[in-house]
This record gives C-alpha cells, sequence and structure tokens, in this order.
C-alpha cells in the first residue's frame, strides 16, 4: 500500500498538481483501493490538528518580521557597514556584498528578496568599481540563497515543526555552517578578484567617501537591523522567550524600527505589508496542515520503516546514506521549494538515517543547506533570474558565472555533511 | 457590481490580513502581560484558532491567485493542448475532492456539536472552530470552478505560463518591490543630511 501511495503522489507531483493536493491524493489512496488508512473524517481532523499547534505561528510571524525589516534600504546600510571595515583589502568589497546577503538572508529569511533587494544596490554599484556585471550577478544569485541557513530561518522552524527537533538548537546548528559556506565563496571572490585585477585607484576613492562617514554613524545605521538576530536569538537561548514569542517581538522591533528609526514605513503602508506576507505564507500553511495528515496515513501504511528497512539493507555506511540524501535535495532543491520539501521528507528520513547514528539536528541543517542551494541552480533557480532581471543578463549566462561559487559552497556542503562537530559545535 | 468584483479579488484576502493582525497583536498582549503582570489563559489558544482559519482560508485565496506551490518542470516539457488538457483534468479531479471534504466536513461539526465538546481556555464550542474547515473548503471549491470556467474559456489562447516564464514574472516583482523601498529610503536619508 505505501508503493500505491507514493505512486499517486509522484504521479500527481509530475503532472503539476499542486503539492498539497498530491498530497490529499495520495492519502485518499488507501481509501479508494481499500487498503488501511484515514478515512475523511480523519484526514480532516489530522489537518486541523495539525494546524492547531503554539510553534507553527512561528511561521506567518518570522515571515512578516522578514517583510517588514527588509524594506528600507537596509541592505544599504549593512553593505556599508561591512564596507567600512575589508572595502579596501583585495577582494575585499565583493566580500562585503557576500557578507550583506548572509545577513540580509537571516533578517529576510527569503531568498529572492535578499537576491532582489542586495543586488538592486550592490550590483550597479559594483560594475561602477570595475567588476564584471555578469560576474557579480553570479556571486549575488548564489549569496542570496544561503541567508535562510543564518537564524533566524523558516525552513529551520518547518523541519522542527516536521520532526519534533528544538528550533533553538537548529538555529544554533545554522550559525557555523552558514559562516563556512559564506567563507568559501568569499575565499574564491578573492581569488577572482586578485586574477583579474581590480580597478584600486576607484576603489580606495570610494572607500575614503564610505569611510568619511565615519564608523560611529555606519554603526548607528546598521545597529538597528543588525540588532535584530541578536535579539531573536538572544531571547531564545536566554530562555526568555519561546520561538513563536521571538518571532511576535521580531515583528513589533521591525515595526518599531521601521516606522519611527528608520522611516521607511507609513502607518498607511502596514496593510499592505500584511497583504505581502500573507502572499508569501498562505500557498505554505495548507502544506503543512495536509502534510500531517499525509503523514500519518503513509505511517499508518509503514513507509517510514519500510523506507529505513530499504536504505538500512542496502547500504552499509553512514557515509554513502548521506551522499545519497545529498544527491536527492540538491536535485529536488531545482524543482521543488524547500518547505513543502523539508515538510515531506523530513519525517520519513529521519528515522533512517538516526538508527545510523546521524544526529536529527545535523540532518536538518544538510537538508536546509542543500535546498536553498536549489535557489542558485539552473535551470529554474528563482535567484538566478532575480538577478538576471536586475543587471539585465540573461538568467543562463548569470548560472555559468554563478558555478564556481556552487562549487564552493559544495566544497562547503561536503565539510558540513561529513564532519557533524560543524553544526554541533554550540550545542 | 463593483462591490462583487472587489468581493471576487479580496474576499480570502482581507480576512487573511485581519487574522495576522490579530495573530500578531495578541500574542504581543501575551508577552506583556506575562512581563509585567501575569499571563492569560486564552491569548495563545485564540492566535491557534486565528491561524486555523488562516489554514483554511488560504486554499480559496492560493487558488485564486494562483500560486499554490506545484512542481512545474515536466508539464512545461509538453505540448500547449495536452498541458491544457491535463491541467483541467487535475483541477476537476481537485474539485471533486474540494466538495467530498465539503460534505465530510458538514457531517463532522454535525458530530461534534452533538458530543458538545469545548476549547480548554476559552470554552469555545469545538464544531464552531471546525466550521473553518465548511467554510475552507467551500470556498475552494467556488474558486475551483471558477478555475475550471476560465481553463475552457481561454483553452484556445496560447497564453499558459511555463514555469520559466512565471518564475521570470516572480522575479520582476521582487526587483520592482525592493527598487521601491530603496527609493524610500533614499527620501529619507537624504532629508537627515
Amino acid at each position: 500500500m505505501a508503493l500505491w501511495i507514493f505512486v499517486v503522489f509522484l504521479v500527481s507531483l509530475v503532472f503539476a498538481v499542486p503539492i498539497a493536493m498530491s498530497m490529499v491524493f495520495g492519502a485518499l489512496t488507501p481509501l479508494v483501493l481499500g487498503g488501511t488508512g484515514s478515512s475523511i473524517q480523519q484526514l480532516i481532523a489530522n489537518s486541523f490538528s495539525g494546524s492547531d499547534t503554539t510553534p507553527i505561528l512561528a511561521v506567518p510571524l518570522f515571515i512578516l518580521g522578514g517583510v517588514l525589516m527588509a524594506e528600507g534600504g537596509i541592505s544599504k546600510r549593512l553593505f556599508n557597514f561591512f564596507a567600512y571595515f575589508i572595502g579596501n583589502l583585495p577582494g575585499g568589497l565583493p566580500c562585503a556584498v557576500i557578507l550583506t546577503c548572509l545577513f540580509y538572508g537571516a533578517i529576510s529569511g527569503s531568498g529572492p528578496a535578499t537576491t532582489a533587494a542586495v543586488g538592486a544596490m550592490t550590483i550597479p554599484f559594483l560594475v561602477e568599481m570595475g567588476y564584471d556585471k555578469t560576474w557579480s550577478s553570479g556571486m549575488i544569485a548564489t549569496a542570496g540563497g544561503l541567508g535562510v541557513i543564518i537564524p533566524p530561518s523558516i525552513p529551520f522552524v518547518l523541519y522542527s515543526l516536521a520532526t519534533g527537533v528544538s528550533t533553538g538548537a537548529l538555529f544554533l546548528a545554522g550559525i557555523l555552517p552558514g559562516i563556512l559556506i559564506g567563507g568559501f565563496m568569499m575565499i574564491y571572490a578573492v581569488y577572482y578578484s586578485v586574477k583579474k585585477g581590480e580597478d584600486k585607484e576607484k576603489i580606495s576613492k570610494k572607500m575614503k567617501e564610505i569611510r568619511g562617514e565615519g564608523l560611529f554613524r555606519l554603526f548607528k545605521e546598521s545597529f538597528w537591523a543588525l540588532l535584530s538576530p541578536v535579539i531573536v536569538l538572544g531571547g531564545i537561548y536566554s530562555g526568555i522567550v519561546t520561538p513563536t514569542e521571538a518571532a511576535v517581538i521580531s515583528v513589533f522591533y521591525s515595526l518599531v524600527v521601521s516606522i519611527f528609526i528608520y522611516k521607511s514605513i507609513a502607518y498607511s503602508e502596514i496593510i499592505p505589508f500584511l497583504g505581502k506576507a500573507v502572499k508569501t505564507y498562505a500557498p505554505l500553511t495548507f502544506v503543512l496542515a495536509f502534510a500531517t495528515a499525509f503523514g500519518r496515513v503513509l505511517a499508518l501504511a509503514k513507509a517510514p520503516a519500510l523506507i529505513e528497512g530499504f536504505i538500512l539493507s542496502n547500504f552499509t555506511s553512514t557515509l554513502s546514506v548521506l551522499t545519497g540524501i545529498v544527491v536527492i535535495f540538491l536535485i529536488l532543491g531545482m524543482v521543488m521549494d524547500t518547505g513543502p520539501a523539508i515538510v515531506i521528507l523530513a519525517p520519513i528520513l529521519l528515522p533512517a538515517v538516526q538508527s545510523l547514528g546521524v544526529d536529527p539536528v545535523h540532518f536538518g541543517v544538510i537538508m536546509v543547506c542543500c535546498l536553498s542551494i536549489g535557489l542558485a541552480t539552473p535551470p529554474f533557480g528563482l535567484d538566478l533570474f532575480v538577478a538576471g532581471t536586475i543587471a539585465d543578463v540573461a538568467p543562463m549566462s548569470v548560472a555559468r558565472k554563478a558555478v564556481p561559487f556552487i562549487l564552493a559552497f559544495a566544497v562547503a556542503l561536503f565539510l558540513i555533511t561529513y564532519i557533524p562537530g560543524i553544526s554541533l559545535a554550540f550545542l | 457590481m463593483s462591490v462583487i468584483k472587489w468581493i471576487d479579488e479580496h474576499f480570502e484576502e482581507s480576512i487573511l490580513i485581519v487574522l495576522l493582525a490579530f495573530i500578531s497583536s495578541v500574542m504581543m498582549l501575551q508577552i506583556f502581560a506575562r512581563t509585567f503582570f501575569s499571563a492569560f489563559n486564552w491569548p495563545e489558544e485564540f492566535a491557534r484558532y486565528c491561524y486555523i482559519w488562516t489554514v483554511f482560508l488560504s486554499l480559496g485565496y492560493t487558488i485564486k491567485k494562483g500560486n499554490m506551490l506545484r512542481v512545474g518542470v515536466v508539464m512545461d516539457l509538453l505540448p500547449m493542448r495536452i498541458r491544457k488538457s491535463l491541467e483541467i483534468v487535475g483541477n476537476i479531479l481537485m474539485l471533486v475532492v474540494f466538495i467530498i471534504f465539503f460534505r465530510y466536513s458538514i457531517e463532522y461539526v454535525g458530530k461534534l456539536r452533538v458530543t458538545g465538546q469545548s476549547s480548554p481556555a476559552m470554552q469555545i464550542p469545538m464544531w464552531m472552530m471546525y466550521w473553518s474547515t465548511i467554510v475552507g473548503f467551500g470556498l475552494a471549491t467556488i474558486r475551483m470552478a471558477q478555475e475550471i470556467i476560465s481553463n475552457f474559456g481561454n483553452f484556445n489562447k496560447m497564453d499558459v505560463e511555463t514555469t520559466l516564464e512565471a518564475t521570470l514574472k516572480e522575479a520582476k516583482e521582487e526587483v520592482e518591490l525592493s527598487t521601491h523601498s530603496k527609493e524610500n529610503s533614499m527620501e529619507t536619508s537624504g532629508g537627515e543630511s
């Protein structure tokens, strides 16, 4: 029966039936074929109870906080702050852009939004400083997707909802891998800049301008944005607030900062911003709800146990299993959104890898890292299109220049997968 | 006439926005209350129920907006007419499922009324909360029927978006949004200096 459920689910997916409805079709299969499954009433009740939890509220709230905070030129403030310190070093400006992407991505929680906001400001700037336009776009497209690894991160919240692993632990585990991936990309950026040569004169002139503003002013301007992740993480780890409450605080913190300090949002704009948040999370809500019902049906059909048996009898080492799973995730990340992929696959795969001794937190980090790079991989990586649109370059040329950055990511991913300590160092 | 049009365009959306505003403010209120006085027992339950209504109203909203998450890559490879026909078949199957779920939600709410179960904190009868499933699947049925009618109406037009085009459109929207906010911030920073 488990096989039939998967067949119906996959066929529906391939024929572009919405992911949520593909799960419903899969869940109805045992009823139609007369096997053990949930009745329709149970499906409705399970979808309801799957949504009836407080932790799930963190999803819309973090998304709203990100939408509010991401407005108002914060990308520029962050960039100037980083450029102040490293702009004069070889490859310093591209590195400052990568850092901006990582931090902005942590605040906004959305890859395409990060690529758009950071790219719109920094691509023209990098071109003015003499860097290749397509190369700059490729770099931002890749770095834009990686912000979701650095907390607060929606994919980690979703993994936590799907598996019951602590959100706080996942957030903490994402920090070093995020820095590592960013670091490897920066190494390549420096190598490229040095090899191609940089327009030192232009850069140092611009740097004088930025430094002329004074560290205090730059710090003051970016301070409120940089403080947001600190408040969220600090609140969670000190035990003062739950992740859901931290998300609420991030909403009101962002609102106060953008209305009163940055003055980037007028009162009349609040409702459109709520609308934008709704548009972002609405497609996720019932995917989560139906995933609960679908998961129960799969459990009744003993699917997780079957998959566990299959993996354990065909692969002997943890390494080979993880490698296989990483490859599957990378391919999946190209065609499927991160959120649904996590809520469907995490509960099915986790029991198997856990019995091989993989830490559930470590597995979550691997999963989120793999899926997030999908935004930058051709043919459909949205970030490539966003960067291409900004720079007015064909997305496929952007993709070509993104390849070395994706390779740098792959090296980091390799280390993250095989050295659990990178993810678990702070736990 | 324009009222009907507005409802057609924005009905689910406006409720979803109100629900989001409720969820945020009630949860914030709870944090304040807990920090300075003592916690109430109702805000979390209230926010959860707002979220449950959000879940089921999102069905109709995303069908209307055409932004349900899906995997479109394989369909892009097929010829236009086959794609359109498969889409209609898929939509009709979904319509049938929504109608069935709508019917069973009504039955389920009836059962819950008999048991008379109430929510733990606010003492709201549970069947009232399960009304979200009736309304949600009902609206989804209406929206899907609208969608299928427009499918047939547009069958001979060559207007189907590929995943590539849809992605490009989404990318353009993101860029427009961020440039809008950049102009905003430049105005304000200009005012400061």
